[in-house]
């Protein structure tokens, strides 16, 4: 009996002592192999506070991503589960107003280091160097592009437009919109499975762009005035469809008697068209287009005689069909709108718009995305432009284009 | 003395035989009784037929018939009726034959022999012949099931929620092919040609929707002709008798059941389809002949869940058959039918839109032989039929996006002031057609014996009328129904299309000798036809269709090697054009000169277009044409029987549409030039203005329309093979095999037209492209395929059932894209040293695009500018140039092997047959890799079952 006690007792004991054990090894705080390590560095050509530079990191996977700061030299290290990731980082300087910005390419993490994209194996160290750019002067307060439905519930896409917005402040000055142009960039839509055209100078346009007309001076745009370009149909949409809006009060409309489903109210000044593709209409896309706004150096004129540069076909291919496409260097403000985040192509260079937009509201919503108050001084709105959508945009917003009073 | 006498007896006797050689021998005669075999009750109206002689007579109440007037010979007595088994007994006359008894036995499952494929062979031509038997144990929805059992066929679902077309010897349904097949009902041929439902010249009305019928310039939709009735149908799939025209693949001839028959009631359904039926035959008192009155109506339905897609009919069918004086047989019908397809907006939603397609018709038919028994003529067969169908297509669509968009109702070209639309409205286009047809055919034969010689002579004249008497296309101008598409729509009555008539004479001859245990038979005949109808060049369409069949039977016995023979044939069908063909629509293009859009502030509008029309009549249209050709060989051994035949048939001339383009010049108001594009100027709101003292610019743009033509050729080769094994009575199976090789050439000719959809300088693209065949980089192919179906048929008649087992194999499938201008290859791509390569060469390369160039281009003057090779550098042009989408587009695509079961099964009892069928019930997929592409295809029909019950009340 007392030897069969003491048998239990010692069972007991030895269990006891292996399950603690046990839960020693699975915390996962000590294990260290259950981790990934991470090394971020950033850096920037102009002098810089690094440690005021916010880096992002998003895993792709799952829903979690955290706002590191590194230290004074730039320098952060970071435990992470192993996964896709996204680094962005950005800060902005309140005093200049101007922000930096950078990120780095999607990329595989593995206890082992970085997969990248084309398969091979690195040290799991990313450097990110800050572009620092000054405030846009133009850019897109407000762009709506979901489209929404007819009283009876069929899809309708007519009442969509783009803002453009004079930035420059209180104290700025006052620009004209003649020969600028407005286009969306080729793939139409971020759900494409890749961009040919990824990391090169030049950028393709989709289909056509529309150019402000005038001869230089004839539309000017003060600090704090919104000009509202109509994307098909600069008219009265109220009664029509549940978005209710007016666009025969836009600024602007995109009509050209070559697409029969575009239209334009009287009084409303057409948009001049030039078309690189085929179409009947602006086929922008509903859920993920790229938009920009640009400005060819010699001017569209020359930019469209000259086919012989401007026009190719995408890399890597000699055949098939031919883009126009447009420097990098013109664009004034471009966004980079997408789907969904998980599988989405980039259009625009990190340097004009490091991350992506997304609507979280489904399709034909009503609903677009607008631009982020900054500061308002005299009056005047400040948005916020860190070339940064995901940080500059608000999304599913109901839409309220400061259209022409009368 | 002895010697005078001797002379005038010698004169007497061969008087006597003189006399006796010159004067006809006196007529035999037949007589005797039809009973049933079982219990012995007599048969009343049996059809009693000498064949050779074509003299027939019908039993009485009490089974008895009488043939009288028979010359001494050796005949074959066929004694048929409705609901028994066809009895045939050879004889030998050489006098009078009385009490002959004949024993029916009746149709059913419990015989020892039943046929439940197609029966080849015994003609003279390649022809299927389809017994009810056979048909009822397919369970067929339509016509087209039917199909599945000639030599080639496969098996497809079926289903009555897509138009179902007729192809013989075809790979899918090839449009020319369709249209190229005939259908026969009761002797009178169903026409699809005075079918006008179209929504614009070159465009079918509903066309692309798969419920609502859109068979425009196609064959008969079979859906509207119901299988209950048939008592069999023959598919003549080689050279048809001059008798049959209107046709380049083949015809399917139907005969609809005629005599007393039990009452039947049957129940269809499948996972589809819900059917009712029901049929009788009453044998009315006296010689006064049967009625027969049966009546149909089927439902399906291709989505459960949405009952709003569905196809209806209602058949009901009333006929008399008779016969006058023994000399005289008729049969006439009356058809009723109705069928309704419908696809619309689910009804929970707000939206109202609707797609559909009604037809309600009423057929008569009249036929019969009238049996003169000269002998310079043996019997006449005259037809009389006519129908008339009231015919309405419907498109209801939701025009949410429309805007203000400016219509015009001008019909003639110029410039008006035009309307807008509402901005959101419903476009409601109705076609109302009315197609008339009556039909008129006398047929003469003649049968002579000349010892070893058989002779007959078929002579006759057919007359058909066809009309369309409908009010046309219906809608309301400002609701067009494609609004800012660049072809426009006018409303468009049929009254002022003038009648069409056909009119037929032929003639042909069928020659057979008999010697030994062989014998050869030799037809030969010709068909003359031409059309008449107001406004149309009739020269084109005098179609001289000359055709020949001979069969040379090498052994015909009844014991050992039974048969062996051999036999080939040559003709030249031609199929008459369809009246879309013959009286197409102009075409419209209305230009907006001027849209000045106000509504929102003041409720003002004003719009100017410049409309253009174009009429589509081609006066150089041509006849559609096949020139065919066949050899084969028939035997039956005994136990292993078959027939393999080899077929060319080449067509050429097929109708279809090619589209043309034609410049329009138009003002363009509000404009002025500015860098050689149109620059527009605002005009402010609020001002009514008046557009002719605006600057204004002219504008070059091109109006595009469909022209008929012979667009389509066909070029078909092919082996047939059946082969019927002998019988394993152990397991009381037999086994056959029909399968076919299948070899089609297809080419679009002509020249048709594509404008560029990309603007230059803010207009239209200044070249048109002008393409041989097709604007899309292959204007031709060629498909193959080796398919074959093994049955076993397990025939049990002791318990009355019926099961087949079909194994369908595909053995190679192959499809080849060219692009082809006067039989050469057009693609060519410039290799990596600048070279220029076309030919063979381009077509095997497999890393390049290749390009297709236009034959022509027009200008912006209406001038056509031959396509030079230099042109290809030029990029002014480069839109004009077709590439294909792969390197490896011309490269031969095919499949491995697939293949599937499907198990049919019919069973008797006492009062009902059950019926039971599963395609694929193994759930087979067949997916098989493309051989270029490498990406999978499931190529097996779904898995689908289905099952009916058929009661007999006696």
């Amino acid at each position: 009996m007392k030897r069969l006690l003491s048998a239990i007792i010692a069972c007991m004991a030895t269990l006891g002592a292996v399950s603690c054990l046990h839960d020693t090894l699975s915390d996962p705080a000590t294990r260290q192999e259950g981790t990934a390590r991470l090394v971020v560095e950033v850096s920037a050509k102009e002098a810089l506070d690094l440690s005021k530079v916010d880096i992002k990191v998003k895993n792709k996977e799952m829903p979690f991503s955290f706002t590191v700061q590194p230290d004074a030299s730039g320098r952060a290290e970071l435990q992470l589960q192993p996964g896709k990731y996204d680094i962005s980082a950005s800060a902005y300087l309140r005093e200049t107003r101007s922000s930096a910005a950078g990120g780095a390419d999607e990329f595989l993490l593995t206890r082992d280091g970085i997969i990248a994209p084309d398969g091979t194996v690195r040290e799991a160290r990313i450097s990110i160097p800050l572009t620092v750019s000054v405030p846009g002067e133009l850019v897109f307060r407000e762009i709506y592009y979901h489209g929404c439905s007819t009283l009876d519930g069929a899809a309708y896409t007519k009442d969509r437009y783009l803002e453009i917005y004079n930035n420059t402040g209180a104290d700025g000055k006052t620009l004209y919109l003649d020969s600028l142009c407005i286009a969306a960039l080729y793939p139409a839509n971020s759900t494409t499975g890749s961009n040919a055209w990824a990391g090169r100078d030049t950028i393709p346009v989709f289909q056509m762009f529309w150019m402000f007309p005038g001869d230089g001076h004839s539309y000017p745009l003060a600090p704090g005035e919104s000009a509202v370009v109509a994307a098909m149909a600069a008219v009265d949409h109220r009664g029509r469809c549940t978005s209710g809006l007016q666009l025969g009060k836009a600024h602007f409309g995109c009509y050209d008697a070559q697409l029969p489903m575009h239209e334009i109210a009287a009084g409303v000044t057409p948009m001049v068209m030039y078309m690189t593709g085929q179409g009947t209409a602006w086929a922008l896309s509903i859920h993920s287009p790229a938009v920009v706004l640009f400005k060819p150096a010699m001017g569209v004129r020359k930019y469209m005689d000259d086919a012989l540069t401007w026009e190719r076909y995408a890399p890597g291919e000699s055949s098939g069909t031919r883009y126009r496409h447009i420097a990098k260097t013109w664009i004034l403000d471009g966004v980079d709108c997408a789907d969904t985040p998980s599988q989405s192509i980039k259009r625009l260079p990190v340097s004009i718009d490091a991350s992506y937009v997304y609507m979280r509201s489904a399709h034909y919503s009503g609903k677009c995305i607008r631009r982020r108050l900054e500061s308002e001084e005299g009056g005047i709105a400040f948005y916020r432009d860190t070339n940064h959508s995901a940080e500059d945009f608000l999304t599913d917003c109901t839409p309220s284009p400061r259209l022409k009073d009368d | 003395m002895r010697f005078l006498r001797g002379i005038i007896l010698t004169g007497l006797w061969l008087a006597a035989g003189v006399i006796a050689f010159a004067a006809p021998p006196p007529g035999l005669t037949l007589q005797g009784r039809i009973i049933e075999k079982n219990g012995g009750a007599p048969v009343q109206m049996a059809y009693v037929h000498l064949l050779e002689r074509s003299l027939w007579s019908s039993s009485d109440k009490d089974g008895a018939f009488l043939i009288k007037d028979i010359p001494a010979g050796d005949y074959t007595l066929e004694v048929s009726i409705l609901g028994y088994e066809t009895f045939r007994q050879t004889l030998h006359l050489t006098r009078d034959l009385s009490g002959l008894e004949i024993r029916l036995s009746e149709s059913s499952l419990t015989l020892d022999e039943v046929v439940v494929t197609a029966r080849e062979g015994g003609e003279l031509s390649s022809a299927s012949k389809i017994s009810s038997q056979a048909i009822e144990h397919v369970q067929p929805s339509s016509l087209k099931d039917v199909m599945q059992l000639l030599p080639g066929g496969m098996s497809a679902n079926p289903s009555l929620t897509g138009v179902n077309t007729l192809s013989i010897r075809d790979m899918g349904n090839t449009a020319a092919n369709v249209a190229g097949t005939a259908l026969i009902l009761d002797g009178a041929s169903l026409s699809n040609d005075a079918n006008l439902q179209m929504l614009s010249s070159g465009t079918v009305m509903n066309e692309g929707e798969s419920n609502v019928a859109a068979t425009a310039g196609l064959g008969v939709d079979v859906r509207q002709v119901s299988t209950d009735n048939i008592e069999s149908v023959e598919v003549i799939r080689g050279i048809p008798s001059a008798a049959y025209g209107d046709l380049t693949s083949g015809a399917v001839v139907v005969k609809t059941r005629a005599g007393a028959s039990p009452l039947t009631i049957r129940l269809k359904t499948d996972p589809q389809l819900k059917q009712v039926a029901a049929g009788k035959g009453f044998a009315l008192p006296g010689k006064a002949g049967a009625l027969n009155l049966d009546l149909d109506y089927a439902n399906a339905a291709s989505d459960v869940r949405t009952p709003s897609s569905a196809y209806q009919r209602l058949n009901f069918q009333a006929g008399w058959s008779g016969k006058f004086a023994g000399k005289v047989s008729l049969n006439a019908r009356l058809r009723v039918g109705f069928s309704d397809a419908q696809d619309r907006s689910d009804p929970d939603l707000l939206l109202d839109e609707l797609n559909a397609s009604r037809e309600t018709g009423v057929r008569l038919n009249i036929n019969g032989k009238w049996t003169l028994a000269k002998p310079w003529i043996t019997d006449i067969e005259y037809l009389l039929a006519g129908g008339i169908s009231a015919q309405q297509s419907r498109q209801r669509k939701y025009q949410g996006s429309a805007g203000y968009t400016p219509v015009t109702t001008a019909m003639e070209s110029g410039e008006a002031v035009g309307d807008f639309t509402k901005p959101q409205y419903y476009s409601d286009v109705t076609v109302k057609g009315l197609p008339v047809e009556s039909q008129a055919k006398l047929t003469a034969r003649q049968i002579g014996h000349y010892g070893a010689f058989t002779n007959k002579v078929l002579a006759g004249v057919e007359w058909m009328m066809l009309g369309n008497r409908g009010k046309g296309k219906i809608f309301d101008p400002k609701c067009p129904p494609s609004p800012g598409s660049a072809a426009a729509y006018r409303e468009r009555s049929y009254a002022d299309i003038p009648l069409l008539h056909r009119g037929t004479l032929f003639l042909e001859d069928n020659l057979r000798f008999k010697f030994g245990h062989s014998s050869i038979e030799l037809q030969a005949g010709a068909r003359v036809s031409g059309i008449a109808a107001a406004g149309i060049d009739t020269r084109n369409f005098l179609a001289v269709e000359p055709r020949t069949n001979l069969r040379y039977n090498i052994i015909e016995k009844n014991t050992g090697w039974r048969s062996l023979s051999v036999r080939g044939g040559w003709g030249i069908s031609c199929k008459m054009p369809s009246m879309i063909y013959l009286y197409p629509e102009p075409a419209w293009k209305d230009m907006v000169s001027f849209s000045y859009n106000d509504f929102d502030a003041s409720n003002y509008g004003l719009c100017v277009l410049t409309t253009r029309k174009e009429e589509t009549a081609n006066p150089a249209l041509q006849l559609q044409k096949s020139t065919n050709w066949e050899a084969g060989i028939e035997f039956d051994q005994g136990s292993l029987s078959g027939s393999i035949v080899y077929y060319d048939e080449n067509m050429t001339g097929g109708y279809g549409f090619c589209t043309q383009y034609a410049p329009m010049v138009y003002r363009r108001y509000g404009y002025t030039w500015e860098n050689g594009a149109p620059s527009q100027q605002t005009l402010p709101s609020g001002i009514q203005p008046d557009y002719k003292e605006l600057p204004c610019i002219s504008d070059t743009t091109f109006i595009a329309y469909s022209v008929p033509s012979n667009s389509v050729a066909i070029h078909k080769r092919g082996v047939e093979l059946t082969l019927e094994f002998p019988t394993i009575k152990a397991i009381n199976t037999s086994i056959s095999l029909s399968g076919a090789w299948q070899w089609m050439d297809i080419r679009n000719t002509g020249l048709t037209a594509r404008l560029y959809g990309g603007s230059q300088n803010g207009r239209s693209f200044p070249y048109v492209g002008i393409y041989a065949g097709s604007s899309t980089t292959s204007n031709a192919s060629i498909k193959e395929r080796i398919n074959a179906n093994l049955r076993f048929v397990t025939h049990i008649p002791s318990i009355a059932m019926v099961v087949t087992l079909t194994a369908q194999v595909v053995f190679l499938e192959r499809t080849t894209a060219r692009s082809l201008n006067d039989g050469f290859s057009q693609a060519y791509y410039y290799n990596e040293h600048g070279n220029r390569v076309s030919g063979p060469s381009a077509l095997e390369d497999v890393s390049h695009t290749k390009y297709v160039n236009p034959v022509y281009i027009m200008d912006r003057t209406g001038k056509t500018i031959p396509f030079t090779q230099k042109m290809e550098r030029d990029p002014a042009y480069r839109n004009l140039i077709l590439s294909t989408n792969t390197a490896g587009y011309y490269l031969t695509q095919g499949y491995p092997p697939y293949g599937m079961l499907n198990l049919r099964l019919t069973k008797e009892m006492k009062w009902a047959t059950v019926s039971f069928y599963a395609n694929n019930f193994l759930n087979l997929k067949g997916r098989v890799k493309n051989s270029v592409t490498g990406y999978p295809a499931d190529k097996n029909t779904p898995i689908y079952f289905g099952a009916e019950i058929k009661f007999t009340l006696r």
